[in-house]
């Protein structure tokens, strides 16, 4: 088979000793940033952006996939062992992670999640080896008009993260999309929402806007409530391994969650959030130790933590092949990508097969260099954790400030960070969820230019939404999706109610 | 609406008083209020860039105008959610997450990023930054000022190096362009 | 912050070694006194943050000077942005380069930028690239007659596709419904961030002819996926099997060029001095190696005539941008 060849191609140039100890450097910093309470993988690719200055495009990405798995795991730690979520994909290890850390069983803890995040980096991965190439060949006739489709399926979609409530959420959103179109007009190169500023004409970097309200709004959480808050002694030991009892409890979950992770992740509005809570939901829903669920039940780690980590691949899967980033992680992905005059879209598994393969391969090998690596280290990450939390918050703004820095060297985007994040705080302490913001500010233009594209190429004549087929079926998808959510919290809602409370 | 002020003195009254309930609720007002006035400016923006471009669905305002509207319409919603018809639920967790909040750290923190950022120039990267680490640092109640000295010269040096030399990205000398 | 400037200043001047002094004081003979700063006004990964990486290896590794040199990039508001930093901070500093091109010209023009090129010191023209007009292999259009014949009976009907808004592509699709009568404003150009987001749209059908850098047209071309009609050079380009633009029949050539400038209110000894460095640059193996790989066209061009060429550029250029009712 092709994909196999390619693949295998892919493995000749990722075993390179280069490339390796790119995946292993990648895959140890990503650990030791995504182990620093708070940050997460999107925060930590932020930050590390540039990094991947000085390396050539297949280095750099490996590296990235590495910062990214490693983050993801060091993640898995602090959720774990001291209730921080770093990120929305981590915030569902943590509810049963955390409990059974107190227990003392962080050991069977950390390790379901290090293996279920294999299996499922593995699993997902397999998924996008043979999903990808598929998907950019049919991409290959996509029209405006079908991106179009795709964006409002996306759009409904984000509606599934709003979280608990609409209004919020909508701000949330609207915000986004207001950031998303400040600058020169793409199709007439009007100035919009410039205020006056020559700086904005280029529009806000979504790095700007993804430090801002994860680095600056966190570090100022953080700092804000260090004077009342008590600092959680890490308490640690025992085995990093899984007895009989437990590994017979966790295979199904990693499996379960690995498939929901990539099938969600490589859906338009991917990300991390909803298969996580969905896995959590199923192993809640299937396991035979409901009682155990709340206060630290094994398998609540496996699944989300699986589902975490599979819906990286799936991520990819539109990255790669449609050029759609669906997540804050993909969105800086595709700017590692442009620093490279690389643009991911149908026509990159043709043009640039070497990088598509190796990347791929490196996944592969990045996530047995974590299993490898990084159990036995466990230990040693933890010890990141004694860092005072004053110099950790105070590190935090400055690399956030020195990221946005050497992006441009511009005072304008370091005040608009500032500002960014001063509403992240904001948006924390009322409860507005951050992703629709994100995802508006990413997909936002998108949906504009591709909706705007297909009028002008059609002269202005509406009937191209509701003639081309492919078009109407994806039309007809975002209709489904948007009437889904209105039956499917009822269901989850019932499902939780039927639990027993004690 | 009579809310004064938003900013730090009004945060300043919040410390005293740390349990005085309904800090949560003026603060979710105050917020509601911010909310509609960006809402508006983005509004009327977004009319005048349709006037000069067009309404069209193609035209470059038509995207602006529905931001607009959409931030105005559910800026106006979550105000008559935070006066009118209070969300019982929002209001209790901003109420405990004003009691957790220590605020006079929080805007000393915002004004001195402010400052950083605006002496990161003409001091230069290594200078502001240490200083910035450990002006931060204090505030944030950390008393081992030798230590974080040292780390943050170490570390603000470090990064400058490591930025600088290896991956090629310029940060400023400011003062110590001579030496550097 | 006020006070650091002077602070700053007065540093210097105690320890007596100002990094900024270089260039006033040196006579032309011992420049290069200290490295090379080259500054590309984009995000790292296009055209000029190529060149000016391809300059700055060129001037290290082909031996020209032995001062080393320093790319760096300031982006934002399409290029102006670094040239309002250029030339405000680096006043009289001849070890300061920056690398423009022909957008840049249309860029100053739309956004009202304060900073112009007539503000900097021109030292070379160095490399240009042609565009090349295209159809999806499909087309009906066999040649850029048809297509053009296509264009005058219908202006609307045909959408073409380019790179970013008042860019070389869209100039050039300007100058082609002129040399035909045909209006800018009944043109239906549709812009794309570039070449990797506009091949995808020729290949899909969605744009009926595209106009775009040769270079990222050339593995569809050569694959038979697309079909390439005219280059907009004036001279037929070795190796490539297509017509110019003018040999097609119609007045219209481009060339996308990139350049170097030093700031404003140098020597013009100190003007010289860069020249001559640039020229020994351009004769280097390195350079030429480096204009063979990415097919650039060896455009030389230096020192005053530079100067004269961009204000040409400057008036043709904000005249098609007038036309087309992107500048007022």
């Amino acid at each position: 088979m092709d994909v196999l060849a390619d693949l295998l191609g892919g493995f000749a140039n990722a075993l390179e000793p280069q490339y390796l100890l790119y995946a292993a450097i990648g895959v140890t910093i990503g650990t030791l940033v995504g182990v620093l309470p708070g940050i997460g993988p999107a925060l930590a690719l932020a930050l590390l952006l540039p990094l991947t200055y000085g390396f050539d495009p297949t280095g750099a990405l490996i590296i990235f996939a590495g910062i990214y798995y490693g983050s993801l795991y060091g993640g898995a730690i602090t959720s774990i062992l001291l209730n921080t979520p770093g990120e929305a994909g981590s915030v569902a290890t943590a509810i049963e992670g955390y409990p059974m850390a107190k227990a003392g069983r962080a050991g069977p803890a950390l390790a379901t999640a290090v293996m279920g995040s294999f299996s499922a980096g593995i699993i997902s991965t397999l998924g996008l080896t043979f999903l990808a190439p598929l998907v950019a060949n049919l991409a290959r006739n996509f029209q405006a008009t079908d991106y179009f489709a795709l964006m409002v399926l996306a759009f409904v979609s984000v509606t599934a993260l709003v979280g608990t409530s609409v209004i919020r959420g909508m701000i949330s959103l609207f915000a986004g999309l207001f950031v998303g179109l400040v600058g020169l007009d793409f199709l007439t190169g009007q100035q919009r929402f410039t205020f006056g500023s020559a700086q904005l004409l280029g529009g806000i970097d979504i790095i700007i806007v993804v430090i801002g309200l994860f680095a600056i709004g966190e570090a100022l959480y953080g700092l804000a409530r260090l004077q009342y808050a008590k600092e959680q002694a890490v308490e640690f030991a025992g085995r990093i391994w899984l007895n009989r009892e437990e590994r017979s409890r966790v295979w199904k979950p990693w499996i379960r969650g690995g498939l929901l992770g990539f099938f969600f992740g490589s859906m338009p509005t991917g990300g991390s959030e909803v298969p996580t809570f969905l896995s959590y939901n199923v192993e809640k829903r299937l396991s035979k130790h409901k009682g155990e669920f709340g206060k630290g039940a094994i398998e609540g780690v496996a699944g989300p933590e699986a589902a975490n980590n599979a819906s990286f691949s799936g991520v990819l899967v539109p990255l790669l092949t449609l050029g759609i980033p669906t997540s804050a992680t993909a969105a800086i992905i595709l700017s590692a990508f442009q620093i490279y005059n690389i643009q991911p879209g149908p026509q990159l598994f043709e043009d640039s097969p070497d990088l598509v393969w190796t990347l791929i391969a490196s996944l592969f090998i990045g996530n047995i260099m974590l299993l490898a690596i990084n159990l036995p280290l466990v230990k040693l990450w933890i010890r990141i954790l004694a860092i005072p939390k004053t110099l950790l918050y105070t590190g935090i703004l400055v690399f956030g400030i020195l990221g946005v820095y050497s992006l441009s060297g511009s005072i304008t985007d370091l005040l608009l960070v500032c500002a960014i994040g001063a509403a992240g705080f904001f948006m924390r302490i009322y409860d507005f969820p951050v992703a629709p913001a994100v995802l508006g500010a990413i997909l936002g233009p998108m949906m504009e230019t591709q909706l705007r594209r297909a009028l002008s190429i059609s002269q202005n004549d509406f009937s191209v939404f509701f003639t081309r087929p492919l078009t109407v079926g994806l039309l007809l998808v975002a209709l489904a999706v948007l009437v889904l959510p209105a039956v499917l919290p009822r269901l989850l809602r019932r499902v939780k109610r039927t639990d027993p409370v004690g | 609406m009579s809310l004064p002020d938003s900013g730090p003195s009004g945060a300043h009254a919040l410390v005293r008083q740390e349990t005085r309930p309904g800090a949560g609720m003026l603060g979710l007002r105050i917020a509601a209020v911010v909310i509609l006035l960006g809402a508006a400016v983005v509004l009327i923006d977004a009319i005048r860039i349709s006037i000069s471009g067009g309404f069209g669905p193609q035209q470059p305002g038509f995207f602006p105008l529905i931001v607009g509207i959409g931030l105005v319409g559910f800026g106006v919603a979550f105000l008559v959610r935070s006066t009118l018809k209070p969300d019982r639920a929002l209001v209790e967790q901003a109420d405990e997450e004003h009691r957790d909040t220590h605020w006079r750290t929080l805007w000393t923190v915002v004004v001195a990023l402010l400052v950083y950022v605006a002496v990161l120039d003409p001091l230069g990267y290594i200078i502001a930054t240490s200083i910035f680490f450990v002006g931060i640092a204090r505030v944030a109640g950390s008393r081992r000022l030798i230590r974080d000295v040292i780390i943050a010269v170490l570390f603000s040096a470090a990064v400058y190096f490591g930025f600088t030399e290896l991956l090629g990205v310029r940060l400023p000398d400011g003062l110590l362009e001579t030496v550097l | 912050m006020r006070w650091a400037v002077p602070l700053a200043a007065s540093l210097l001047v105690l320890t007596g070694c100002g990094g900024e002094s270089g260039g006033g004081d040196g006579s032309a003979d011992d420049y290069p006194s200290q490295s090379i700063e080259i500054m590309a006004p984009a995000d790292p990964g296009g055209g000029y943050d190529q060149t000016a990486r391809s300059i700055g290896r060129s001037l290290d590794e082909g031996g020209v000077i032995d001062t080393g040199t320093e790319v760096y990039n300031v982006p934002g508001a399409s290029g102006t942005a670094g040239l309002t930093q250029f030339v405000g901070e680096n006043t009289g500093n001849p070890h300061q380069l920056m690398v423009i091109g022909k957008i840049l010209v249309g860029a100053i023009e739309q956004t009202d930028s304060e900073v112009e090129l007539e503000d900097t010191t021109p030292i070379a023209r160095l490399t240009a690239e042609y565009d090349a007009v295209v159809v999806p292999a499909d087309s009906e259009y066999e040649t850029l007659e048809e297509l053009m014949d296509a264009f005058e009976a219908d202006p609307g009907g045909v959408a073409w596709g380019g790179g970013s808004v008042g860019g070389v592509d869209q100039i050039l699709v300007a100058q082609l419904a002129e040399s035909v009568g045909i209006e800018p404003a009944e043109i239906n150009y549709i812009p794309y961030s570039g070449g990797g987001e506009l091949t995808p749209a020729i290949l899909s059908g969605d744009v009926t002819a595209a106009a775009s850098g040769l270079a990222e047209f050339q593995d569809e071309i050569d694959a038979g996926d697309m079909r390439l009609l005219a280059v907009s050079s004036e001279e037929v380009i070795e190796g490539v099997d297509a017509p110019t633009i003018m040999d097609a029949g119609y007045d219209v050539s481009i060339a996308n060029w990139r350049g170097v400038v030093a700031p404003p209110e140098i020597s013009d000894e100190q003007r010289d001095a860069v020249v001559s460095m640039i020229e020994d640059m351009h004769d280097t193996p390195e350079w030429q190696e480096t204009l063979e790989s990415n097919n650039w066209d060896d455009f030389l061009l230096t020192g005053e005539e530079f100067g004269e060429y961009i204000d040409a550029e400057t008036e043709d250029i904000t005249q098609t941008l007038t036309d087309l009712g992107i500048v007022d």
